[in-house]
C-alpha cells in the first residue's frame, strides 16, 4: 500500500494516478446529455479500446453478460429515477470472448425537483473475490446434490434389504400356509401398515387361504374359507374387472370405498396398492398392502410387484410340493402300516431307516397284520431296486401278501401265492422276504412258523441271551415259477424276542468292513429280555455308532417281543 | 412329601426304574406332582435318574439290560404324567421336536414332548435316526414355527448342527438344547443355533422367544471350520486307515478300539465345528476315566489317529496332541 499512496517524492499523488494505479475506473454521468463518460481504466476494465465506448446506456449494456444484463439494466433504471447510492456487480463478457466480473459503486444525485442532475461512480474487477464465491457456491450445490445421492442411495439400500429380506422369507418354507404368513410379515415389517395376502387352494380345493397381518401386533392371522364367504378377499378385489361390484385398484391407490373392504381393514387405512400373485401363467392369489399415513410412490409400486412376482413362484412352488409329499405319503403308507397293532401278549416295535434323505421311500418294507384263528402275520421284505420304482413295487407286495396270508393256511402257501403274483408283474419285481406267523401257545408264549424267500434268517432272541435263528429256506420271489420254500418254527417264550431285518442291517458299512451277522448278533445279545422298542432303539445305535458318520442303506428290523411271565 | 427333589430321591428313582419296577417307580414320582410342575420332575427325577443310569452303565456298575429297564420305565412314567398333566392353554402354532441326527438317546425327546404340550404347544416328535432331509420334508409338510433338537454327547453335536441347518433352509428357526451343549449358550451359537435352552424347563420360553421364521442358514464363520470340513469330506479314507493299522498297533483282535478311536475322531470333528477345545480334552479325560472297565485306552488311540491324519488338518493335530 505504501507504493500506491506515497510517491518516491514523499507527496501525495494526484487521485487519478491513484485510482489508475489501483485498477479502479470511473465514469460521470451527465443527465441532461444523456450521456456517460468513461475513464480509460473503466473502458479497459470492459474490454474495449480506450475512447471507444459509445456513452449510452444500450452501450453499456451491450457489454454485460446476457445472464447479468436483466438484474442490472433494472437497477440502473431505477437509481437512475430516484437517485442514491447503489452498489452492482455483474459479469461482462470481452470481445475475446473473456467473461470478467466487476463491481461497481455509484451515487445518483437529485435536484430540488427530484429530478436526477449528476451521477458518478468507480468500477473494479473482482473477477477473483467472485470466482472464489462461486467456487464456493458450486461447491454448496455438489454438497446439496451429495446428500440427495445420499438419501436416494439409503433409499434403494433400504429397497434393496427390503428385496433381501422378502427373498429370504420367501425361500425357504414350501408350505403354503407359511409362506403367505412370511409375506405379510415381510410386508408389514416398515414397507406397509398392513396387508392381505390371499392364495387359492387346491385342498380344499377352490377354497381361499387369507392372511393378514398389521405393523403394528406383528402376527399374520391365517383364515381359511369358500371365498363367498369371504367379500373383501384381496383377490377379489384386484381381479376387480371380474366382479364389477368391487372397487379396481391400479398401480397407484385408491380409496377403501366399497363397505366390505373397510370393514375388513384398520379404521385409518388411507391408501392401498394390490398385486395379483401370478404364476404359470394363473393367477393364484393376490396382495393388497396398505398405509395409513405415507403415500405410495411409483417406486414402492414397483417394490410390491417385485415381490409379488417372487411370492407367487413360492407359493406355487409350494403348492407343488404339497402334490409331491401327497404322493409320498401314499406310497410310504402302502409299504409301513402307519400304527403297528396292538397286540395282547407281545411287544412289537419297528425301525425303519430309508437311505433316500428326503422322503422316507426305499425297497425295504415291513407289515404286521391280523389272520385268520387269532394268529398274526409279521413280514420283513426288501424289492430289488432302489427309489420311487421300488416303493412301488414294495408296495403291490405288501398288499400281495396280505390277500396271500388270508387265503392260505401256512406262511409258504401265501410265498407261493405271492411269488405268482409277481411274476404276473410286467414290470417283474424281484424281492425277498421273511414271513412269520405268530399263534398264542397255551402256555403264554408264541409259536413262530417261518418261511422265507431268500431273506437274511429271523433271530430268536432268548430272555437268557441266547440267540437262535430260524433256518426257513428258499429263493428270490418273483423269478421262478416253482421256487423251494421250507418252513421252520420256533417257540417264543415269555421274555424271549423274534427279531427280523433287511440286509442293510448286516451289510452296514464302517470302511471296507461290513457289519456283519455276528455282530448282529454280539448287538441283540446285549439288549436280550429289553422292551422291543429298546431293542430296535439300540440296534439303530449300534449300527449309527460303526458307520460313525458314513451314509447308510436302507434299513428295517422288527422285532416282537413275548411279554414276561407273570 | 417334601417339596424339593434331593439327591436320595433320585437314587430311589434309578433303583427301582433299572429293576424295571413301574409302580414303585411312579409312586416316587406321583409323590412330588402335587408339590411341583410335571416340567420339574421330569427335569429333577426322571431326566437327572436317566443321566445317572447312564453313568452308571458307562462307569461299568450297571449292565446296558438295566438301562434299558430303566429307560423304559422312564418312557413309561413320561407317557403317564403327560396324560396326567391337561395342557394349560391351547396354542395355534405347533414345534417338532427330535434329536440330533445319529442320537438315539429318545427320552429326553419324550420329555421335551410333554414339557411343550403342557405349556400349550401341538408338537410333532420324530423318532431317532430321523435325517436332517427327512426332517425338511417335515417342516415342509407341516409349517411348525419352530424346531427343537435335543443333543446328548458333544461328539454328536455335527449331527446336530445338520439338523439346525435343516429347519432353517426350511425357514424354520432350530432351537438346541441338552447335555452336549454344555452351561452356556455358546456351542449353540457356534452352530448357529436360532436359540438355546439351558435346560428342559426353558424350553418353552425358548420357542416362544424364537420361534417364527428364519433366514436360511449362514455359513459357521470361525478359524476351525474350515479344517472340519476337510476332515469330515476325508472320514471314510481316515475310518479305513486307522481300521488297517489298529491290528499292528494293539497286537490282536482291534474292533473295540476302532470303534473307540472313531469315537474320539467324532469329538475332534465336533471340537472343529465349535471351535471348543474343551470338547475334545474332555471326551479323552473320559475315556482314560473309565479304561480300567476294559475300555480301550484313549492316549494310544490319538497315536493312531495322528499317524492317519493327512497332513493338511494341522489344527486337528494339535488338538489331539494337546488333549493326549
Amino acid at each position: 500500500m505504501r507504493a500506491v499512496t506515497h510517491t518516491t517524492r514523499g507527496e501525495w499523488a494526484p487521485l487519478s494516478e491513484l485510482l489508475t494505479a489501483a485498477g479502479i475506473g470511473t465514469w460521470q454521468w451527465d443527465p441532461d446529455a444523456g450521456l456517460v463518460q468513461w475513464d480509460a481504466t473503466t473502458e479497459s476494465l470492459y474490454g474495449i479500446e480506450p475512447g471507444s465506448f459509445g456513452g449510452t446506456l444500450d452501450a453499456y449494456v451491450a457489454l454485460l453478460h446476457p445472464d447479468d444484463a436483466g438484474d442490472a439494466l433494472s437497477l440502473i433504471q431505477s437509481i437512475a429515477e430516484r437517485g442514491g447510492m447503489y452498489t452492482i456487480r455483474h459479469r461482462v463478457v470481452w470481445p475475446d470472448g473473456t467473461v470478467r466480473w466487476l463491481e461497481g459503486q455509484g451515487r445518483i444525485e437529485t435536484g430540488s425537483d427530484g429530478k436526477p442532475k449528476d451521477g458518478y461512480g468507480i468500477v473494479y474487477d473482482v473477477t477473483e473475490r467472485s470466482t472464489r464465491s462461486t467456487l464456493e457456491r458450486e461447491r454448496e450445490e455438489l454438497r446439496r446434490r451429495e446428500a440427495q445421492a445420499v438419501e436416494a442411495s439409503h433409499a434403494s439400500r433400504d429397497a434393496l434389504d427390503f428385496l433381501i429380506d422378502a427373498g429370504d422369507a420367501l425361500a425357504g418354507s414350501l408350505n403354503t400356509r407359511r409362506v403367505a404368513q412370511r409375506l405379510a410379515r415381510t410386508l408389514t415389517s416398515g414397507f406397509a401398515d398392513f396387508c392381505i395376502v390371499d392364495v387359492r387352494l387346491d385342498e380344499p380345493h377352490g377354497w381361499l387361504l387369507s392372511c393378514t397381518a398389521d405393523s403394528r401386533s406383528a402376527s399374520a392371522v391365517l383364515h381359511e374359507d369358500d371365498p363367498m364367504r369371504m367379500p373383501h378377499s384381496a383377490l377379489r378385489l384386484v381381479m376387480a374387472d371380474r366382479d364389477p361390484s368391487f372397487a379396481k385398484l391400479d398401480d397407484t391407490h385408491i380409496d377403501v370405498d366399497t363397505p366390505e373392504l373397510a370393514a375388513a381393514l384398520p379404521a385409518d387405512s388411507h391408501t392401498l396398492i394390490g398385486e395379483a400373485l401370478i404364476s404359470r401363467g394363473a393367477t393364484i392369489g393376490a396382495v393388497i398392502a396398505g398405509r395409513s399415513e405415507r403415500q405410495w410412490s411409483a417406486a414402492d409400486a414397483d417394490l410390491l410387484r417385485a415381490i409379488a412376482k417372487r411370492a407367487a413362484v413360492a407359493l406355487d412352488q409350494a403348492e407343488l410340493y404339497r402334490d409331491r409329499s401327497a404322493i409320498a405319503r401314499m406310497f410310504q403308507q402302502s409299504m409301513s402300516p402307519n400304527e403297528i397293532p396292538a397286540i395282547e401278549g407281545l411287544d412289537v416295535a419297528a425301525l425303519y431307516l430309508p437311505a433316500t434323505e428326503l422322503v422316507r421311500l426305499g425297497g425295504d418294507f415291513y407289515d404286521v397284520f391280523a389272520m385268520r384263528g387269532a394268529a398274526w402275520s409279521l413280514s420283513v421284505g426288501d424289492v430289488c431296486g432302489k427309489g420311487v420304482v421300488a416303493a412301488g413295487h414294495a408296495g403291490l407286495a405288501r398288499a400281495a401278501l396280505r390277500a396271500a396270508a388270508h387265503a392260505a393256511d401256512q406262511p409258504a402257501d401265501a410265498l407261493l401265492v405271492l411269488n405268482r403274483t409277481l411274476l404276473a408283474e410286467p414290470s417283474r419285481p424281484l424281492l425277498t422276504m421273511a414271513l412269520a406267523q405268530l399263534r398264542r401257545t397255551p402256555a403264554g408264549g408264541w409259536r413262530v412258523t417261518v418261511a422265507n424267500g431268500g431273506h437274511p434268517p429271523p433271530l430268536v432272541v432268548r430272555r437268557s441271551g441266547g440267540i437262535d435263528p430260524i433256518e426257513a429256506k428258499g429263493t428270490l420271489l418273483g423269478y421262478v415259477h416253482d421256487p423251494d420254500l421250507t418252513m421252520d418254527t420256533a417257540t417264543l417264550e415269555p421274555g424271549d424276542a423274534l427279531v427280523m431285518y433287511s440286509d442293510g442291517v448286516i451289510e452296514s458299512r464302517r470302511g471296507r468292513q461290513l457289519f456283519g451277522f455276528e455282530r448282529l448278533k454280539d448287538a441283540l445279545r446285549l439288549v436280550a429280555g429289553s422292551p422291543a422298542g429298546a431293542i430296535t432303539d439300540s440296534v439303530g445305535a449300534t449300527l449309527d455308532a460303526w458307520t460313525a458318520e458314513a451314509p447308510r442303506d436302507d434299513l428295517v428290523l422288527l422285532v416282537a417281543k413275548a411279554h414276561d411271565a407273570g | 412329601m417334601p417339596a424339593e427333589i434331593r439327591p436320595e430321591d433320585v437314587s430311589t428313582y434309578v433303583a427301582r426304574a433299572s429293576a424295571g419296577d413301574e409302580p414303585a417307580t411312579w409312586e416316587l414320582v406321583s409323590g412330588f406332582l402335587g408339590e411341583l410342575s410335571a416340567a420339574e420332575v421330569m427335569r429333577d427325577l426322571v431326566a437327572a435318574g436317566q443321566h445317572a443310569i447312564g453313568l452308571c452303565w458307562q462307569g461299568g456298575r450297571c449292565t446296558i439290560r438295566q438301562e434299558h429297564a430303566a429307560t423304559a420305565v422312564s418312557q413309561r412314567i413320561v407317557a403317564r404324567m403327560m396324560k396326567e398333566t391337561p395342557p394349560g392353554r391351547t396354542r395355534d402354532d405347533f414345534v417338532v421336536s427330535l434329536s440330533a441326527e445319529r442320537d438315539w438317546h429318545s427320552i429326553a425327546n419324550s420329555m421335551l414332548h410333554a414339557v411343550l404340550t403342557a405349556d400349550g404347544w401341538s408338537v410333532i416328535t420324530l423318532p431317532p435316526g430321523t435325517t436332517a432331509g427327512q426332517l425338511g420334508s417335515v417342516i415342509h409338510d407341516h409349517g411348525p414355527i419352530a424346531v427343537v433338537v435335543t443333543c446328548s454327547m458333544p461328539a454328536l453335536l455335527p449331527g446336530a448342527r445338520r439338523i439346525v441347518m435343516a429347519s432353517q433352509d426350511a425357514g424354520t428357526p432350530a432351537i438346541v438344547g441338552g447335555r452336549a451343549f454344555g452351561s452356556d449358550p455358546r456351542r449353540a451359537q457356534r452352530i448357529n443355533a436360532n436359540g438355546w435352552a439351558s435346560d428342559l424347563l426353558g424350553v418353552p420360553a425358548a420357542v416362544a422367544a424364537h420361534g417364527g421364521f428364519s433366514p436360511p442358514s449362514e455359513r459357521i464363520d470361525h478359524p476351525s471350520i474350515s479344517e472340519y470340513s476337510l476332515l469330515r469330506s476325508q472320514l471314510g479314507s481316515i475310518t479305513a486307515t486307522i481300521q488297517d493299522a489298529m491290528p499292528r498297533h494293539i497286537g490282536g483282535a482291534a474292533e473295540d478300539h476302532v470303534g473307540a478311536a472313531l469315537w474320539i475322531l467324532r469329538s475332534l470333528s465336533a471340537t472343529l465345528l465349535c471351535d471348543d477345545p474343551t470338547i475334545l480334552a474332555e471326551d479323552i479325560a473320559w475315556s482314560r476315566d473309565r479304561s480300567w472297565t476294559g475300555a480301550p485306552a484313549p492316549d494310544p488311540l490319538v497315536d493312531v489317529i495322528l499317524d492317519a491324519l493327512p497332513d493338511d488338518l494341522p489344527l486337528a493335530r494339535q488338538l489331539l496332541m494337546q488333549a493326549r
